[in-house]
Order: C-alpha cells, then structure tokens, then sequence
C-alpha cells in the first residue's frame, strides 16, 4: 500500500547509466532487443536499414542503466552498451 | 449392581427449593441401588472423602451424585471416584441445580417432581455405564512456531531451551517482525532494536531451532501429535552461509525501488539486506523488482560478489516435516490510512503514519535524515480503531501509548516544537503507563479531547490544516500544521487470515484468532495442540506479546512433556457388523475424524479417536445404528427417555 | 453550582427522543467529530456534540437553545460519525418535539393582507412547510 509513494531519499541514489549504440546496417529486424528490454529503453523505429529492415531506436535513453541485455540477445551483434559517467536515477 | 445416590444440598441452593427427603425417598424406591445419602455440600473435602469410604465399605459400583452441573464439578467428582478404584465414567451427575432448583425456584413443588425425574434418569443411565478407561496416545517433542516475530522468537527460545525442537517458519527474508521498525519502546524509551536484537542472534544460536526464513506454510494437515506441515521456501538467490552482508552487490545493482522496511519512506535496490539487524544476516534479490533472471539480464551484482555467494538458479523448494503441536504467531498490520478519506493520506506530502514516524525517527537516530519533521506536529488518535464506519470497532489498545511516546521523542529532540495530541480517551492502562503520561503531560505536550474530523492540506504551502473540537471546553479549533501524525490502529496480518483458513481456526470479531476461553484459556485454540500467541489473537503490546509467547509455550510443553496424553474415551466408535460404509458420518463429522476403508473386500466407516471430539454428530446421522458413543449408547438414551416419560425402565 | 439529578422527567424526555430519533443515543462516546464536520458550527450556541450530550441526560433545557434550528441538514455529522448514530435525525428530532406543539400554528387565511404582501417570499414559504402542521 504505501509503495504508491516516491521515496524521499530517490533523488540520492546513483545507478549506473547506459548509452546505447546501434549498429544499424547489421539489424534483421528479429525484435529481440526491444522486447526483452526490462526497462522499456528501446522501440521500433520508422527508418528502413541497408536490409530493408526497421532497426530499434532509443525511447527512453535516461532509463538504460547498461544491463547490457540486448547486446548479449541481439543474433546480429547489432547492438551495445557503453557506460556513461553522469548517472540519472530513474527508479521502476 | 451396587448404585450409591448422593443428593446435595449445595448450601441450600438445592435445598431451600426441592424438598431433598422426598427425593431421597424416591432413589431408594429404584432398583439397584444400595445407599442413600445427603450432605450440605457434596463437593467438599470432608463429602468427597465420605464418598470414597463408602464406595470402599459397601462395594458400590455406580455412583449417582444429584447436585450441580457436570460442567462445574464433573472433573471434581470424576478425580473422587477414581480414587477410590473406579473408573470415572460410572460416575452420574443428576443436575437438580442449574436445570431444576435454579429456574424453578418459585415453584418448589413441581421442581422437587423434577428433580425426582432427573435423579431417575441419572439412575438407569448409570446401570448401563461401562467401566471406560482413559486412553493415552503418544506425542514427541516437536514444534512449528509460525511467524518470527517477538512473539514467535520467545515461543520458539522458550522451547528450545526446554530441549523441544522448533521449526521456526517466516515469510519475510529476516525475522524480527514488526518491532525491529520502532525506534523506542514505551514505557521505557527503550531502543527496540537493540532489546530484539539480542534474542534475534538467540535464535540460530540455538541448537533445537530450524530456522526457515522467506519461508510459507502451504499446507498442514493431521491432529494433535501428528501435524503434517508442507512449508515453501521461496529462493533468496544468495547463499546465507557464504554471503559477508559487503553491500557491494547493492551499490551495484541498477534497480532502485520503495524499501518496505521504511514504510516506502527511503529506497533499496532489487539486492538487499531486509534490514540493519537481519537474522540471517545475509541480502536477498527480489526477483520481482530484478531486472531479470530468466533470461538473465544484468549480472552486475554476481559479477561484484568476491564471496560467490548468489545463484541465480535458486527454485522454491517444497518442505516437509511433522510436528506434534503448532504455534501461531503470525502478527498485526496497521490499518491502510487511505481507508479514511477524510484524512487525505494518499495526497498529502505531510501526513504521515505513526509507523511511518517511528522509521523516520530510527533513521535519524543513526545519521539519516529523510526529511525533516518541523516544528507543530499533530497527532490524531484512533484513526481506523473504535470506527464503525471502516468496519473496526475495537480498540487497537497501543495508540494512545505510542503517541505519547513519539511526542516525547519529538519534544526531546527539539524542545521548542509544539506536539498536539488530539484524542478520544487516554487508554494508558498498564504498569508505568500512567506516569509516562504525566511525564509527557509536564513536558508540555498539549493533549487536547476531541477527535479530529477533517483534514486539509495546502497546495502551496504544504501545510496542514484540521478541524477539531475541543470537548472539553466546547471550541472549535481550527489550526494549522507542519507535520500531522496519524495513530493508525492494527489489523490482523494477511499471515493470521491465511492460517486461520489453513488450520480453521475460529475468528473473533475484526478478525483476530479466537482464543478457546477469553478468562482461563488465552492461548489455547479449540484445536488440540494448536496455540496462539501475540497480536495474531488481539493487539497488544511488547510486554503482553512477551508474557502470551511463553504462555503459549509452557501449554505445548504441557501437552508434549510426559511424553504421552490423555484422550477421553468418550468418542465414537462403530459396530463394524451393522456398517454398511455408506459414508454419511464422514461426511457429517465436523472434525473430519472419522475415514470410509476398504477392510477385508468390504466398506468400513473407522473413527480417528483422537480427534474424535464427542459430538455425537456421527451417531444421529448413522441409518443403521452402527455409530455409536461410549458413555452415550443409544440404549442408555433410550432408559432415560423412558425414565422421564414416566415408562417403567 | 448545578446540582446534576437525573429525574425521571429527564429520563423519559430521552426516551421520546431516542423512539423520535429511532437510536439509542446514549451510544454517544462524546467524541467531537460531529461538531468539528458541522459547516454551521460556527453560529451555533451549543455544539452539535453538546446537544447529544444535553439529550443524554435529558437535560430540557436543550430546547431552549439555537443550535437544532441554525442545523442545515447536511448530514455530514451522520456520515462521520464513529459510532454510527444519525445525529441529523437527533436534531430533527427535537425541532419535532417543538413544532408538534404547535405553538407557532399559522393560519394561513388569519394573515393581515398588508403582512402578507411585505413579508418575504421564503417566510410565508417557511411557515407554511413549519408551522401549518
């Protein structure tokens, strides 16, 4: 019940932040990275690649907190993560 | 047949109605029966010793005693009998008190008529009684004690140290329950923390305590001596004998969401320590915050962890074992302020509960400050307690204390600040209750009567403004705050209900366990071996939550000591010739003791007698007459009717 | 200083308003919620919590007080209270104990004309609704 409230100390904590790089020109279009994403980072974009397919794009690039999930799904090794220094919480 | 018949006078509670010569009369006139006799008081010393020579010089073998209810001195007289080399159940009570002298006091004549039929009836009953004898069924030495909070933690020290085994169940990842999230305790201001935690460290310290943590009850089935316990240990993912509680998995892990043991009040990660006293003092991944486990997402905290203690592969893992007797300790949860829309819980920023206080106060006890507290603080008592309206009519009993006592935390912290009270009734009932009151009283915290009806805060200034009247002197007040504290009363725990429901345990009213008697029996369950303890039976305080854990303990340890119990014969049992395993009585028995079974190609009813409780369920329901209960065979029912309808017996 | 005896006149003008009322208002803890929701509190001389109060011990002087009339109806005393009484239907209950008496009756056709026309609309409604029963 009480979780509908913001903890006060949330503006406090630093988590890792995350910035992702797409390989566009490598991406089958599978939808592996955009659908396994536990933080909702990605989506599909509206652009066609060299292939002809929709590659993913960033949505949220404050939410990644460099999981590296998608690199380690993406059949195309397509897609990576790069650590990024200035940290932003976002919490869930 | 030798029947003995003794009347009572019962110190003229008999006597000043029903006419006891006439009676007296009347027993000699019966058939089988070799000694009339009176007394003032049957149930005394010297009466009792009367009876037991008499049963010894003339032979008796039955014995009928006309005073006062079974349900009074039936043990009483039972115990006598038996001393004298009978069984206790050819023993009769005639109750010519509480069924004849009592109720027909003004009309002597016809209660001396009845009690001449009581005393008849008693009589052909005893002619039939058969000698029973007591049953004793075995039971070992060991324990579920379900919830580790205080209360489960002292039942479970108090019988680990009487050389009892204890499995001690609880569903959250560290034991300790709600008390390790006050900051002091009243009367005496004592740190709770630091009081828990050295029985908390007792507990795996113990030899005879199983501790299973993040553990639930699934199932348990059986009866007294012979529980079957399912338990479901849900995988913590980190391995409590190898984790050094370093923290390092936390500050790498991604996840930050609401730390439920600050109220939501401050964060955690998905990787944690439940809490800074956590027995065991290990962390545990939530996997429902965690980024992933299946696929396996981030890793982070598995990659930082120089003790290898996290496995990802954990799975809940079923448990079985069995006990002889149960404990239940499954604790309170306080009353969901959102309930009271009138007090604007969910959209204010500066109303907070008294829970909610108490965790901000321990967390700047030790250097954290979440927020700060300001300077005029209100309290609003009976929030959720003595409510019709939210459907809680009980007092929740601890309120009024803990305001009390989060005022003077308040006021020493910064003596300048303004603390409020506002109250119905000052319940400070207990030992020193009163003096911390009129030393809270003298340290000028201003305890107004009057319940506070609304509640409304500024959108700009975040001040809160109530409405309240002053009953004592007919004011209405009107006044703004910093900072408004509501007193949230207890709820049974979600724990308590799904117990109650597993064990079918009867609920009080508000949903509390029902204890077997309110006066004499306030931890027993009417379930043999079942006892409850703390606020799973009613709120209440440290002290009381203290004194019902060893209480509830010293009743287990009663049962299980000699090693042995009785059962009382007075059970049913069937005629297997006339069974024709048509299954009525099982499905009539509320006790679930009585089993349909294949026995020699043919269906067969069977009576557990050691839950079978006597109802006699079994028996009225049974068509062919194969059910039936000792010391209330069907043909004793069938004299005693034909006695009181006057038919020669 | 009052001496408080409880009579059996005081008695059985509680038990009036509690069949009037259809409760039992010695159920009232005195908790002041009712008093502190009321919006007409403030021109009120007695507390809607008093008025229980003084109904309790069948105190009549409460009929000589302001407070039962100033009373809008709004129900929200009844709706909050605790213990679950209709303190709106106590109010009313005593403003029937005094229109029943009639002591106010109109007769519509015994009104001077002159008054009749200067009187506002809302009076000759009111009294109407209030004292023509």
């Amino acid at each position: 019940m009480i979780f509908e409230r913001k903890p006060l100390d949330i503006d406090k904590i630093k988590v890792t932040s995350g910035e992702v790089h797409i390989i566009k020109d490598r991406c089958k279009g599978c939808g592996f990275c955009i659908e396994y994403c536990p933080r909702d980072v990605l989506e599909l974009s509206e652009e066609f690649n060299i292939k002809g397919y929709h590659p993913p794009r960033v949505k949220n690039p404050d939410n990644c907190v460099e999981c590296h999930l998608c690199e380690m799904l993406c059949p195309e090794f397509a897609i990576y993560v790069t650590k990024k220094e200035d940290a932003k919480v976002s919490a869930r | 047949m030798k029947i003995g018949v003794y009347v009572c006078h019962c110190g003229g509670n008999i006597s000043e109605v029903v006419d006891i010569k006439k009676v007296m009369e009347f027993a000699e006139q019966q058939g089988d029966v070799a000694l009339v006799k009176d007394h003032a008081h049957m149930c005394s010393d010297v009466a009792r010793k009367m009876l037991v020579d008499d049963i010894k010089e003339y032979g008796l073998d039955k014995v009928v005693i006309a005073a006062c209810s079974p349900q009074f001195h039936g043990r009483t007289f039972m115990g006598t009998v038996e001393k004298a080399g009978l069984s206790p159940y050819v023993m009769e009570m005639a109750n010519i008190r509480e069924q004849c002298s009592w109720p027909h006091y003004y009309q002597p004549e016809l209660a001396t008529k009845k009690a001449k039929d009581i005393v008849k009836m008693a009589i052909v009953k005893a002619r039939l009684d058969e000698p029973l004898e007591k049953k004793t069924s075995p039971i070992g030495k060991r324990v579920l004690v379900i919830g580790a909070g205080i209360a489960g933690i002292q039942a479970a020290l108090d019988l680990g140290d009487a050389g009892f085994k204890v499995y001690l169940v609880e569903k959250e990842p560290s034991i300790g329950g709600k008390m390790a999230k006050l900051s002091r305790t009243f009367p005496t201001e004592d740190c709770a923390a630091c009081i828990l935690s050295p029985k908390m460290a007792d507990v795996p310290a113990n030899p005879n305590i199983e501790l299973l943590t993040n553990t639930e009850i699934e199932s348990i089935s059986g009866f007294l001596g012979n529980y079957d316990v399912v338990a479901v240990r849900k995988p913590r993912y980190v391995d409590i004998t190898k984790c050094t509680a370093c923290d390092k998995c936390a500050e790498a892990c991604p996840v930050v969401v609401p730390n439920e043991f600050d109220e939501g009040l401050s964060s955690r990660k998905a990787i944690y320590l439940p809490n800074p006293i956590a027995v065991p003092h290990a962390y545990v991944l939530d996997d429902k915050s965690c980024l992933g486990l299946f696929p396996l997402a981030c890793s982070k905290c598995y990659d930082v962890c120089d003790a290898g203690a996290i496995n990802y592969d954990e799975k809940p893992e079923r448990i079985n074992f069995t006990v002889d007797t149960i404990i239940v300790a499954t604790g309170y949860e306080i009353f969901d302020p959102r309930k009271k829309k009138v007090y604007e819980f969910a959209k204010s920023k500066n109303v907070l509960t008294a829970l909610d206080l108490e965790r901000l106060i321990s967390l700047e006890a030790e250097g954290t400050v979440l927020r700060p507290i300001g300077r005029r603080i209100a309290f609003i008592q009976c929030v959720g307690s003595r409510d019709e309206l939210v459907g809680n009519e009980y007092c929740s009993r601890i309120c009024c204390m803990y305001a009390t006592k989060l005022s003077q935390l308040l006021k020493r912290a910064d003596p300048k600040r303004d603390v409020y009270v506002f109250y119905v009734d000052l319940r400070a009932f207990g030992k020193g209750f009163e003096e911390y009151y009129k030393r809270a009283q003298r340290t000028g915290v201003k305890f107004i009567r009057g319940r506070v009806a609304e509640l409304h805060e500024d959108s700009h200034t975040h001040k809160v403004r109530l409405k309240v009247e002053d009953t004592l002197t007919r004011e209405i007040i009107e006044s703004e705050f910093d900072l408004v504290i509501l007193s949230v009363g207890l709820r049974p725990s979600e724990g308590t209900t799904k117990i109650a429901d597993t064990l079918r345990l009867i609920k009080s009213p508000g949903g509390w366990l029902q204890e077997a008697h309110p006066k004499f029996r306030p931890v027993d369950t009417l379930a043999d071996g079942v006892f409850i303890c703390g606020c799973a039976q009613g709120p209440k305080d440290i002290p009381d939550t203290v004194a019902q854990a060893s209480a509830a303990a010293a009743r287990a340890i009663r049962l299980m000591n000699k090693g042995e119990y009785e059962v009382d014969p007075i059970t049913a049992f069937v005629d297997e010739k006339l069974c024709s395993g048509c299954g009525i009585c099982a499905g009539v028995c509320p006790y679930e003791a009585i089993t349909i079974e294949l026995k020699d190609g043919k269906r067969i009813s069977r009576v557990n007698e050691v839950v079978c409780q006597g109802c006699g369920a079994c028996v009225a329901s049974c068509p062919s007459g194969a059910q039936q209960q000792r010391w209330f065979m069907t043909s004793q029912l069938h004299a005693m009717l034909s006695a009181a309808l006057g038919e020669e017996v | 200083m009052k001496k408080l005896i409880i009579t059996s006149e005081n008695v059985k003008f509680l038990q009036k308003i509690n069949e009037l009322a259809d409760q039992d208002i010695t159920l009232c803890e005195q908790c002041g919620t009712c008093s502190a929701s009321c919006p007409m509190v403030a021109e009120m001389d007695i507390t809607p919590s008093q008025l229980m109060r003084m109904v309790q011990l069948g105190l009549k002087e409460v009929m000589e007080t302001k407070a039962m009339w100033v009373c809008a109806s709004c129900y929200t005393c009844t709706v909050r209270c605790p213990r679950g009484l209709d303190v709106a239907k106590v109010a009313e209950a005593l403003r029937q104990v005094y229109l029943r008496k009639a002591l106010d009756y109109i007769e519509i056709k015994k009104i001077p004309k002159y008054e009749f026309v200067s009187l506002p609309q809302i009076a000759i409604v009111s009294a109407c609704r209030k004292f023509t029963g």
